[in-house]
């Protein structure tokens, strides 16, 4: 049985934006993907920019790829933090979803893209 | 994931329930895992199916079960899933996007599906080097 997630939620600065920080932990799907969901709806609504902290999932089906895709907002942009070659990193491959979910290998790099004129977040 | 129990083959019945999808994943991994199968593949292909069967099956009628077999033989591993649901039909409530079948398709070597009203069948082939 897939273990409950551990999810944490704060706002940093990105050179003057606030950005929500997201930091998933364990495995996702079909039993826990709305945990998931939940946390993202939750994250500070005032925040411009969203980074959703992978590094700790070791796996990922597509009902969390969904909910990801689904929290992305027209105000909101997201950005992922994920282990390269890891589960989660080839499911977006393979998804061809990467245009949509930047991903990051490191942390600062994936709240970096939120700041003012960083673009890198844009889709 | 954590590594379980040495296993020659897997041969599963399970509630067609969310929390199945991870205990048939786990089973079937393992066995990858054994028979030197690409585990993340697998993993990802075995929770699809699964979760395909959970969320669509037994649409409109009460939860049903799901089996979910896998056997290593002459290099490939081999996992069927499935239920005795109502069959394959569109759902747009799908929570998965409708990802789930464009996946399994693009991580197995080989991807059967049978549906009937009867129930659905979804048999995959994997490499596994050390069948």
């Amino acid at each position: 049985m897939t273990e409950p997630l551990q999810i944490s939620a704060e706002t940093v600065d990105a050179d003057g934006r606030p950005v929500g920080v997201v930091t998933v932990r364990g495995e996702v799907d079909l039993s826990n993907s709305e945990e998931l969901a939940g946390a993202l709806t939750a994250a500070d609504e005032e925040s411009e920019g969203l980074v959703v902290d992978l590094s700790g999932v070791p796996f990922m089906d597509s009902s969390g790829l969904a909910v990801l895709l689904a929290a992305r907002e027209p105000w909101r942009r997201i950005t992922a933090v994920v282990v390269p070659d890891s589960p989660v990193a080839r499911l977006i491959e393979i998804a061809e979803v990467a245009n949509f979910i930047h991903s990051f290998p490191a942390r600062d790099a994936a709240v970096s893209a939120h700041a003012p004129g960083a673009g890198d977040a844009d889709d | 994931m954590v590594s379980g129990e040495e296993r020659s083959s897997v041969d599963l019945e399970l509630p067609s329930e969310p929390p199945s999808v991870g205990e048939a994943r786990q089973a079937v991994t393992d066995l990858a895992r054994q028979v030197g199968a690409p585990e993340s593949d697998v993993g990802l292909a075995v929770s699809e199916a699964v979760g395909n069967a959970v969320v669509h099956a037994f649409r409109g009628r009460p939860p049903g079960t799901v089996r979910v077999t896998a056997r290593g033989i002459d290099g490939v591993l081999t996992v069927t899933v499935s239920d005795d649901g109502v069959g394959m039909s569109p759902n747009i409530q799908s929570p998965g996007l409708g990802f789930g079948i464009s996946l399994i398709t693009k991580v197995a070597l080989d991807v059967h599906f049978e549906s009937s009203e009867g129930g659905t069948r979804v048999t995959m082939d994997f490499p596994a080097e050390a069948a």
